[in-house]
């Protein structure tokens, strides 16, 4: 009878320190997401991102900071590949969105270039940068993107570009405004952050590299499909 | 060897075997697991189309197409409360880009309708047509999503609209990266299928019953448990 309440008194403890410790043990999980170093006097900031925003604005006004702070800055963008919305004229290209916001925030249109590369991943991203490095090898990039994507930029960095290229680049991650990443399990968007972070690294390292380039139709492509699949307008 | 060991060994064996056979036959469960997820549908003559709010890619052009073929002659859109992004004009609303999608692949402009609602998930977006058609009982209407997506929509469609659900057919718009046979090659594809596993999960139990039957389950067993330490350790008699 005694060895049952001793257990019942542990089960019980182990309890209350779940509940109470429960926001450290939530942050804990996200550790692996997160990886930053120092921008230090890095004159060359590296935007990825697609047709809807360079990872939020954030990162934006961060970029602008980053320019104004080190003088001769330059910026870097990876063309994403263009989507539809895109191709059809719906949406401005991620390119022009960066120049429009960072010109507005006082960046020279000139010190903006932009790696052509029409990248479909991160991996191809890193690929792209990459060549880029090799042709300067004194150049160190600071790279801006979303918090809980930083650890997983950072392992395809290190894996695709190998430690000497790798080396050169930092991360600064930079935190959605929607919420307070130490209490993103508060907000539905934090929730949906740390899952698809989580999905996106496990992807990353048990993968690696995508087996195949992932498909992409062009719009006339889609069309056709669709006019195939639902019949011709009558 | 107790009897306890022996149920312990059998116990990790079997573990074991459906471990391996779950890796032995993955070329057959990978694809029955997206495909289980597409409940999508042929085509049926409706009175409108109802966009899910998402990829305007995929999503916009399909009902574009829906409607330049016939199948229905209006379109509906939720919209969607705005992020900071979008207050700060970075960004279009995402009903916006889908709007202008629709205009852009040939639906006339007096054939769209946007429901002032500001959603923020699919469970609200579904709340919004039920709003829609409390006047309009025997609309049918065509929802469409993409196919991983399906199953979850017509889960809140039957929960929210009850028997007029069965007036809706749920349309999977074709997805670039995300086939059935191969979506866990590519990370895209691997995402959407994965998380809209764990969305259902949360869906079951944040709008169904599943927390309350998760939670009658963890006291049974639990019961049972005790009923079991009872019998082999039964109190001393005084």
């Amino acid at each position: 009878m005694r060895a049952i309440r001793v257990k019942l008194a542990v089960a019980a403890l182990v309890l209350a320190a779940i509940v109470a410790g429960h926001g450290l043990f939530l942050r804990m999980l996200t550790w692996p997401l997160v990886d930053e170093q120092p921008a230090g006097e890095a004159a060359i900031v590296c935007l990825q991102g697609s047709e809807y925003g360079a990872e939020g604005d954030p990162t934006l006004d961060e970029s602008a900071r980053l320019c104004h702070a080190v003088p001769g800055h330059r910026i870097l963008l990876l063309e994403p590949w263009p989507r539809r919305v895109v191709e059809l004229g719906i949406v401005p290209s991620f390119e022009q969105m960066v120049r429009r916001e960072l010109t507005g925030r006082g960046v020279s249109n000139a010190a903006i270039v932009t790696l052509r590369g029409k990248v479909r991943d991160d991996w191809e991203s890193a690929r792209l940068l990459g060549s880029w490095l090799q042709q300067n090898p004194a150049a160190e990039v600071v790279m801006l993107c979303d918090r809980f994507h930083s650890g997983r930029v950072r392992y395809v960095l290190d894996s695709e570009l190998g430690r000497p290229l790798a080396a050169q680049v930092r991360i600064l991650a930079v935190a959605n405004p929607d919420y307070d990443p130490a209490c993103w399990w508060c907000s539905r968007q934090g929730v949906k952050d740390v899952m698809y972070g989580w999905l996106g690294l496990a992807y990353a390292w048990e993968q690696g590299p995508q087996r195949s380039a992932p498909l992409r139709w062009t719009a006339e492509q889609y069309q056709s499909l669709l006019t195939e699949t639902y019949g011709e307008a009558r | 060897m107790s009897s306890r060991r022996v149920g312990c060994l059998a116990g990790l064996g079997l573990a074991v075997c459906l471990l391996a056979g779950a890796v032995w036959a993955r070329s057959r469960i990978l694809p029955a697991a997206a495909a289980w997820l597409d409940v999508g549908g042929p085509p049926q003559q409706a009175d409108a189309v109802l966009v899910l709010l998402g990829d305007p890619d995929t999503r916009g052009m399909t009902a574009a197409a829906l409607v330049r073929a016939g199948w229905a002659p209006r379109v509906l859109l939720n919209t969607l409360a705005p992020s900071e992004q979008e207050k700060r004009g970075i960004v279009l609303p995402g009903h916006e880009i889908h709007r202008r999608m629709l205009l852009r692949c040939g639906v006339p402009a007096g054939d769209i309708f946007l429901l002032d609602n500001h959603v923020r998930t699919t469970y609200d977006e579904v709340l919004g047509l039920a709003d829609y058609l409390a006047s309009r009982p025997d609309w049918r209407v065509l929802v469409v999503t993409e196919g991983p997506h399906t199953r979850r929509s017509r889960w809140v469609l039957q929960r929210v609209l009850g028997d007029r659900a069965s007036r809706t057919s749920l349309i999977s718009a074709p997805m670039d990266e995300c086939r059935s046979d191969s979506w866990w090659q590519n990370e895209t594809g691997f995402s959407f299928v994965v998380s809209e596993y764990l969305k259902l999960g949360f869906y079951a139990i944040r709008y169904g019953t599943a927390g309350y039957v998760g939670a009658a389950g963890v006291i049974l067993v639990l019961a049972w448990w005790a009923y079991r330490r009872r019998r082999r350790f039964p109190a001393p008699s005084p």
